[in-house]
């Protein structure tokens, strides 16, 4: 059998090579740095086909429950992963450091987790989507109304203010806000969301508040291939809502 | 002098053994906190309980917390299975239903304001999808039927609320120590009111 040539195994080598690229390109990515002496763990889901030279929008995602990096796995996985993958988002979650909740001890990270995001992505305008379930949300509301200059939306599903003052509120007004509830969600937030909702749109503010008909606390008409519904609102918040 | 050395050594032994019982019984092995009031148990049961709202909101006789448990082995959990360690060493059981209906309006209140406080507890469990509820009370009054058990095993989050009353009318500030009973395991885990 002849051997092949040189030229045809650069070539081989170079196929293999460029798939490898494109498969990494389409994975999950777990990475971690030290943000103002803590250790911060997190997950970034490129789109497929990512080009590192192009802009992308991109979404803070963070957890429910004990926001650690199983509950990470969890949004991704239920929630942004597949669409993001799909419309071409770039999603970073970071599980909270030494346990610490994001809307408590954990939130020192902020902004220079995100001042490194932007260092090391081309985000679109420079601002990002924040997002989650339960404590997501409420750490979604709490990081935004720290930080406004980074955020273009805050999306809870469910989450409302953690603490609101008239100030926190006012800090999100440049932003859609997206606020989803159970209907039968026993743990009875819809009257904080609802109040939320109510203050910011009187203030002229995109937020939309929604009670999601016969769901409990876990919201399964946002997850799976009902996940582009968030992604719609993030679409919304990108023609509307950038200030 | 020599005597009185060994007597100061003795006094000293004791002294710092009486310490060292006081901090293991107030200690909490396994146990982890996530934020102000939330602590996870991991032992031979999985634990898990918040309490945002008592922490802050303790001048009232009833405590509130939400509990969430699973456990390999399965067992049938009893209401008085769990019992509060008060500072001052008072023990208090789960609260009697007819408690509650007897304080209606006050538990209506503690619920209505303790609405934004709670926090879901099945995000810290893999079973998460499968809820089994601990009914030791029917809160408000008359919203359902009352059950003095609940079963804990591995493909269920056992999960609910509990009151605790105090014959004091309201609650000290410092560490409480919530006791849980069962054949598989013995958990404790702090209550740390402000």
């Amino acid at each position: 059998m002849p051997m092949p040539s040189v030229r045809t195994l650069t070539a081989i080598a170079l196929v293999s090579l460029l798939a490898m690229s494109a498969t990494a390109r389409a994975e999950v990515l777990e990475k971690s740095a030290t943000v103002r002496g803590l250790t911060v763990h997190y997950k970034v889901v490129l789109p497929t086909g990512y080009d590192a030279a192009k802009e992308y929008p991109a979404i803070i995602a963070l957890g429910g429950g004990p926001q650690t990096m199983n509950t990470v796995d969890g949004v991704l996985n239920r929630n942004l992963r597949a669409e993001a993958e799909k419309r071409g988002y770039i999603v970073i979650a970071p599980a909270a450091p030494d346990g610490q909740l994001f809307f408590e001890g954990g939130d020192r990270i902020f902004p220079d987790f995100l001042k490194k995001m932007l260092a090391d992505y081309k985000i679109e305008s420079g601002k990002f989507h924040i997002a989650g379930p339960s404590n997501g949300g409420i750490a979604a509301f709490h990081v935004a109304a720290a930080n406004p200059q980074y955020f273009r939306s805050v999306t809870a599903f469910p989450g409302y203010m953690w603490e609101p003052t008239p100030a926190k509120l006012q800090a999100i007004s440049k932003m859609c806000v997206f606020m989803y509830v159970g209907e039968n969600d026993e743990y009875r937030w819809h009257d904080e969301m609802k109040r939320e909702a109510e203050f910011l749109q009187s203030k002229g503010d995109v937020a939309r508040y929604t009670v999601e008909k016969g769901q409990p606390h876990r919201l399964e008409t946002l997850a799976g291939d009902k996940a582009g519904r968030l992604f719609d609102g993030f679409e919304q918040a990108r023609k509307s809502c950038a200030s | 002098m020599t005597s009185r050395l060994i007597t100061t050594l003795i006094f000293g032994l004791v002294a710092s053994g009486f310490v060292v019982a006081q901090s293991k019984e107030w200690s909490f092995p396994r146990t982890r906190s996530y934020g102000r009031a939330t602590t996870e148990y991991n032992g031979k049961v999985h634990v898990v309980i918040n309490y945002d709202y008592s922490q802050r909101k303790h001048g009232s006789k009833w405590l509130l917390l939400d509990i969430a448990m699973s456990s390999v082995q399965r067992f049938v959990l009893h209401k008085g299975d769990l019992r509060v360690l008060t500072p001052s060493g008072r023990e208090l059981p789960v609260a009697p239903q007819q408690a509650l209906n007897d304080d209606a309006k006050g538990i209506t209140s503690v619920l209505q304001n303790a609405s934004i406080w709670r926090r879901p507890l099945e995000m810290y469990f893999n079973q998460r999808q499968m809820i089994e509820r601990i009914r030791f009370h029917v809160a408000p009054p008359g919203a359902g039927t009352v059950s003095d058990e609940a079963v804990v095993d591995n493909d269920y989050v056992t999960m609910g609320p509990i009151f605790f009353r105090t014959p004091e009318g309201t609650y000290e500030a410092g560490t409480y120590r919530l006791e849980i009973n069962t054949p598989v395991d013995k958990p404790a885990l702090p209550l740390k009111l402000e």
